[in-house]
């Protein structure tokens, strides 16, 4: 038993990603044999998910932190991804002829809680959803596996190749889904949310690839001009640092980095929401189901932010750190912005949106204040996030307004949105504004008014009575659907709040298994913010004056 | 004994919490009476937890060390160069168990007077008043600042749910913009100054903040720091006591029951701000112009409180201004840094907390018969109706304004500040004085108006407060206050066992062995020879019944006069009355600019983003899909040639690229 243990442990990401996949293929196949059926199949499918997750997180190994960071040469390799499977997909490892691209999976601190509240939330998703007609249910059980797989692979993935496939793959489910659920009004923006999303995708792939381009470009000497090309992204990451010493590779790369860095952001900028490319989100918004709504946050937010922290902090030291103050300032400007513009709105589906939206841009801010707390505070806000947002649309869609939990729990839940404590909100924003107040506390102090603008908005919808436009589906059955729609619905939320009550009680649980991962992408950028800040100084030489 | 001290600690603050995360779960099942029964022992067992260790933490034989800390688990840590540790800790020291002590009793007290209308509450009421208290116990035992800052926020949090709750009109309870943005300024100032604390001093752990030497160093790099630090604790402290220009939120506190308002203000928010610049005493000693700031808005907020107090029209807004003018003496005693100033603000916090939960707990009682008003108006001649609420009432009211609880020690402290020495903190660690006499130079420019001030308004507080009494429970009867109106038998109980506290309080400070008790907790404040304090009680005790007489003659029995000083007085009185429309400017210049603000951004992000850009947008795709349409014929070959082509295109990009 012991090597069935083991194999299934050090496979276990690998099949978190197939599992799903052969789901959506079982679910449809269980068609014929009616609407229970296939949803018992899907049910069984995310659960298998659940207890592979758990062995993925029982699995990881807590790596004690680097002990002296502003010492880059004493600092160890990168931290190897764990649970690791690595399979030859295109060519040969030692062909320069043929690209080298490979399956290879494996889980890091940057990814680890990324995929697991992906599967958590899927997992709710699957058990809210009460599709009464037996083809609907099964596109959308289908459509909710392939996403879980999708977005699974693109956090695990450790080949740029396999990473641009699985985000690309992510977005079809999503439109499949946005396509099916929208009139004719609503649909001109889905398209548009659909072609925005494929368009970052396609940014984000050509920077990639010509960032892979750009390595072999790097090692290329008289004797040998095309150098094997690199697609692994740890080799990559790593390996452009470390041709940067080289004066011909580094000549090389300033060439390109520039470009490959302007496709990268705007391609996560534009898959982060990030006004002024919001308002597809907000548009699409009108009349989606649950599963889509839930799809669409983990497909956008947290991809964004795990993009941005995966390849642009550790390849382009120079570029952030000198364009850091700039993009910090656009990012609060929006982060303003949006802060208003939800005090006027009174409608809690579209105020979740619009947090949503401002979610994402303190996640970027906190990211461009380049210190360790920020950047912890951003991945673990921006995976916390999808729960809570998540856990809030199930509340106002699938509970009749007279369940007894329902305003408990809305209330925990939006909660954990604005950051009350002992929700994952607060641990994240926490860390957030220190991380940006560690960079600029004017930066900080703003941060801070537009989250009190937006609890504001909250506050005044849920206690001055919240208006929902969306008209819950359950209204249109009977009570008794209702009353077992309420029941699932609570079981599939249950567990959401779990995690974020743990996370908001004991965020170090969570932290302790990211930290080295966060360490080492931040190494290059210790020594600048131990300086500290133009602000910081300013305050020291006036008081020694 | 530490274990034993430990298992206090952690009994006074999982009580509260397990009573409230019960009660929640109760009340889903609409059981309140087990919700309301669970909140009583809770709030009881924290009241023994906290008489145990004021008993254990107050004895040097039994507990030599002057606190005692024990950590739970770390919250959040990450390592490297950032070191951002924080574990969640409780520390108690004599102070703060018997703080924890007057906390409890003021929520027993509340929760056992909530008995007999505990069915006229809202659903979860109970267990929010549970919260509340858990989160200030929290507060006081927090050893780390974001720990602090967790309970602190956790108490807002308490604090809007109890109002929403509490009020048994939907109307009223939708707007609490006041006391949401209040709390919330006063949130983000604290963590602003954590912030500060963790960048300037690389650690959150309040005991090694408060170190000497630490304190000594982050001022010799970055002198502005610490005064920075210690304003955003001020902002904070200010907002949670409502002091001015930061008081609008006690008008909202007053649509609750007055229930709540005692807690809110006698056992909750207010005393956490105090605690706040208590516990960051050694900070606030070495800036001296943040002493200054406090002592010259602490005196303003009591004089003009004062004021505005003496103009309303409502028995419960009198109580919470009362209540935050009394903090404000508060203030004015902790900025002069002395053992005798802080004593003096102790047991004013401890007195006036006590006294104002009775004040509250009696309007309580003659608003539940009068139709939930508390309004001069609808009230007078209540004495017969309310016998004990009238000799509650009378006894909390020469608690507040008799000057024993404090004020007199102030005034004492105030009258000795030019002969005190600021350098007894640098002393103990660096041999160096961590800031210069400058405090007490500039403390002592205006010690003297200082004076004056507390004297001018310890006799508008009491003609105030004695003018609420007067016309609440003599003059003439109003015809709407009903005959058949009388005092139910059981509200008595709190509020007289809340008397004997306070007394009892009153007494202990007089002796010896309070100022021990102290000692252990504030050891490192200046011990400063000051004369006898017979004096400095006797003249606030004139300035006070002054008042109190002027009150008696005028609202005593129905009389012209107050009308014709009114009049008379014009623009003084509407000033008065309108509280300096201070809430007016607060409205009319935040809250509108704020929505108005809004509505543009809207405007802007619904024409531009969503509508204008995605005009552009669709406008460009429908350009390129009119573009490539005539491509689209159906023609099987076309389709076919097009694959070819974009094929053979792919093998020469691909062939291109291997050469």
């Amino acid at each position: 038993m012991q090597w069935l243990w083991t194999g299934l442990a050090n496979n276990a990401v690998c099949m978190l990603i197939l599992l799903p996949m052969f789901g959506a293929v079982l679910v449809q196949a269980a068609r014929p044999f009616g609407c229970e059926t296939v949803r018992r199949t899907a049910l069984t499918n995310v659960l298998l998910s659940m207890f592979l997750l758990i062995v993925v997180v029982a699995n990881f190994e807590v790596a004690t932190p680097i002990a002296d960071p502003t010492n880059v040469s004493a600092a160890p390799l990168q931290p190897r991804a764990q649970l690791q499977t690595d399979l030859r997909w295109m060519g040969g490892h030692n062909s320069a002829a043929t690209p080298n691209i490979r399956f290879a999976v494996g889980v890091d601190g940057i990814s680890l809680w990324q995929i697991a509240f992906v599967v958590l939330l899927m997992f709710a998703a699957v058990m809210a959803d009460s599709q009464h007609e037996v083809a609907e249910a099964a596109k959308s059980y289908s459509a909710i596996l392939l996403m879980q797989s999708a977005l699974v692979g693109a956090f695990a993935a450790l080949d740029v190749i396999l990473f641009c496939v699985f985000l690309e793959f992510s977005m079809w489910p999503l439109a499949v889904m946005l396509g099916r659920n929208s009139d004719s009004k609503n649909l001109t923006s889905v398209r548009r949310l659909c072609v925005w999303n494929t368009i970052s995708s396609l940014l984000v792939f050509a920077g990639l690839v010509v960032m892979v381009l750009a390595f072999s470009w790097m090692r290329a000497t008289e004797t040998n001009l095309n150098p094997p090309l690199v697609f692994s992204i740890s080799d990559l990451t790593m390996g452009i640092i470390a041709w940067s010493a080289d004066d011909l590779a580094l000549q090389n790369w300033n060439e390109v980095k520039g470009w490959v860095f302007l496709l990268l952001i705007s391609g996560f900028a534009i898959k982060a929401a990030t006004v002024p490319f919001h308002g597809c989100l907000l548009a699409s918004d009108e009349r989606p189901s649950i599963p889509v709504r839930v799809m669409r946050i983990a497909a956008t937010l947290a991809v964004a932010v795990y993009g941005i922290v995966r390849f642009i902090v550790p390849v382009f030291p120079e570029i952030v750190t000198s364009m850091a103050h700039s993009l910090s300032m656009i990012v609060l400007v929006t982060i303003v912005f949006v802060a208003l513009s939800t005090v006027a709105c009174r409608d809690l589906g579209r105020l979740m949106s619009q947090a949503l939206v401002l979610h994402s841009a303190l996640c970027l801010l906190a990211v461009a204040s380049l210190n360790p707390v920020g950047v912890t505070g951003a991945l673990l806000h921006s995976s916390a996030i999808i729960l809570s947002a998540g856990a809030v649309y199930f509340l106002i869609d699938r509970f009749p307004r007279t369940a007894m939990w329902r305003r408990g729990l809305l209330l925990l839940a939006v909660g954990a949105v604005v950051g009350i404590p002992a929700t994952s909100g607060f641990a994240g924003q926490t860390m957030i504004v220190i991380g940006v107040f560690q960079a600029d506390p004017i930066f900080a102090a703003w941060t801070c008014l537009a989250l009190i603008l937006m609890l504001w908005a909250f506050a005044r919808t849920m206690f001055g009575g919240e208006t929902i436009s969306v008209v819950a589906e359950d209204e249109n059955h009977g009570v008794v659907e209702s009353r077992v729609s309420a029941r699932r619905t609570l079981i599939a939320v249950l567990p959401l709040f779990g995690v974020i009550c743990w996370i908001g009680v004991n965020p170090q649980f969570f932290v302790s298994r990211m930290n080295l991962s966060v360490e080492h992408s931040m190494i290059r950028y210790q020594s600048v913010s131990h300086v500290g800040t133009p602000s910081v100084r300013k305050l020291s030489q006036k008081g020694k004056m | 004994m530490s274990k034993v001290v430990a298992a206090l600690m952690c009994i006074a603050a999982a009580a509260p919490l397990v009573a409230a995360v019960l009660g929640f779960a109760f009340e889903s099942f609409r059981r309140q009476a087990a919700s309301y029964w669970l909140a009583v022992l809770g709030g009881g067992i924290a009241m023994v937890a906290g008489a145990a260790l004021v008993t254990i933490v107050s004895n040097p034989m039994l507990l030599p060390q002057d606190a005692s800390q024990f950590e739970l688990f770390h919250w959040l840590q990450l390592g490297g160069s950032t070191r951002f540790d924080v574990s969640l800790a409780l520390r108690v020291d004599s102070f703060a168990a018997l703080l924890i002590m007057m906390i409890s009793a003021i929520a027993a007290a509340v929760l056992v007077h909530g008995k007999q209308r505990r069915h006229e509450q809202r659903q979860q009421y109970f267990p929010c008043l549970s919260l509340s208290l858990f989160a200030a116990v929290m507060v006081v035992l927090s050893a780390n600042l974001i720990v602090l800052y967790f309970f602190w926020q956790l108490g807002t949090v308490a604090t809007l749910l109890l109002q929403n709750r509490g009020c048994p009109n939907s109307d009223e309870s939708t707007k609490p913009s006041n006391l949401f943005f209040s709390l919330v300024v006063a949130d983000v100032a604290l963590l602003l100054g954590v912030c500060f604390v963790w960048t300037s001093f690389r650690t959150l752990e309040i005991s090694e903040v408060l170190t000497n030497s630490n304190i000594a160093n982050v001022l010799a790099e970055r002198p502005a720091v610490v005064g920075t630090i210690c304003f955003c604790f001020l902002v904070a402290a200010f907002s949670r006591c409502a002091q001015f220009p930061l008081f609008v939120w006690l008008h909202d506190t007053e649509t609750s029951r007055p229930a709540n308002a005692a807690l809110f203000q006698g056992a909750t928010l207010m005393p956490a701000g105090i605690y706040l610049v208590l516990r960051c005493n050694a900070l606030f000693s070495a800036a001296a112009d943040m002493q200054l700031l406090m002592a010259l808005l602490g005196g303003l907020s009591v004089l003009l409180l004062s004021f505005i107090a003496i103009g309303q029209q409502d028995l419960r807004r009198v109580l919470g201004l009362s209540s935050a003018l009394t903090l404000g003496f508060s203030f004015l005693a902790l900025s002069i840094d002395t053992f005798d100033a802080i004593k003096a603000a102790v047991v004013l916090l401890l007195g006036h907390s006590l006294a104002k939960a009775v004040l509250f707990l009696a309007a309580d009682n003659i608003a539940a018969h009068c139709d939930g008003t508390t309004k001069f108006e609808r009230l007078g001649g209540l004495r017969r109706q309310f016998p004990k609420s009238w000799w509650a009432s009378i006894l909390a009211l020469l608690v507040l304004v008799s000057g024993v609880w404090g004020q007199s020690g102030i005034l004492l402290s105030l009258s000795n500040a030019p002969a005190t020495d600021n350098t007894s903190v640098a002393d103990v660690a660096t041999d160096e004085p961590i800031s210069e006499n400058e405090s007490s130079q500039n403390l002592a420019s205006v010690a003297g108006t200082l004076v004056k001030l507390v004297l001018i308004s310890g006799f508008m507080h009491s003609l105030a407060v004695f003018r609420a009494f007067f016309l609440t429970f003599h003059g003439r009867e109003s015809s709407e206050s009903t005959e058949t109106a009388r005092e139910a038998t059981a509200s008595w109980f709190p509020m007289f066992a809340l008397i004997a506290i306070v007394l009892a309080v009153g007494v202990y400070s007089q002796f010896g062995s309070f100022d021990e008790l102290l000692l252990r907790s504030f050891w490192n404040a200046d011990m400063v020879e000051s004369g006898s304090v017979v004096p400095s009680a006797l003249s606030f005790a004139l300035s006070s019944a002054l008042g109190i007489v002027i009150a008696w003659m005028a609202y005593a029995n129905p009389s012209v006069w107050p009308q014709r000083i009114a009049r008379v007085a014009g623009p003084f009185s509407r000033l008065s009355r309108h509280g300096l429309y201070i809430e007016e400017f607060y409205c009319s210049f935040l809250a509108r600019s704020i929505k108005q603000l809004s509505i543009m951004c809207r405007w802007v992000d619904r024409q531009l983003f969503q509508g204008l850009g995605s005009r552009i947008f669709s406008r460009i795709a429908d350009r390129m899909a009119r573009t490539v349409r005539p491509l689209q014929t159906g023609n099987i070959q076309m389709y076919v040639l097009s694959l070819l082509l974009m094929i053979a295109l792919l093998a020469m990009t691909l062939l291109w690229s291997l050469e």
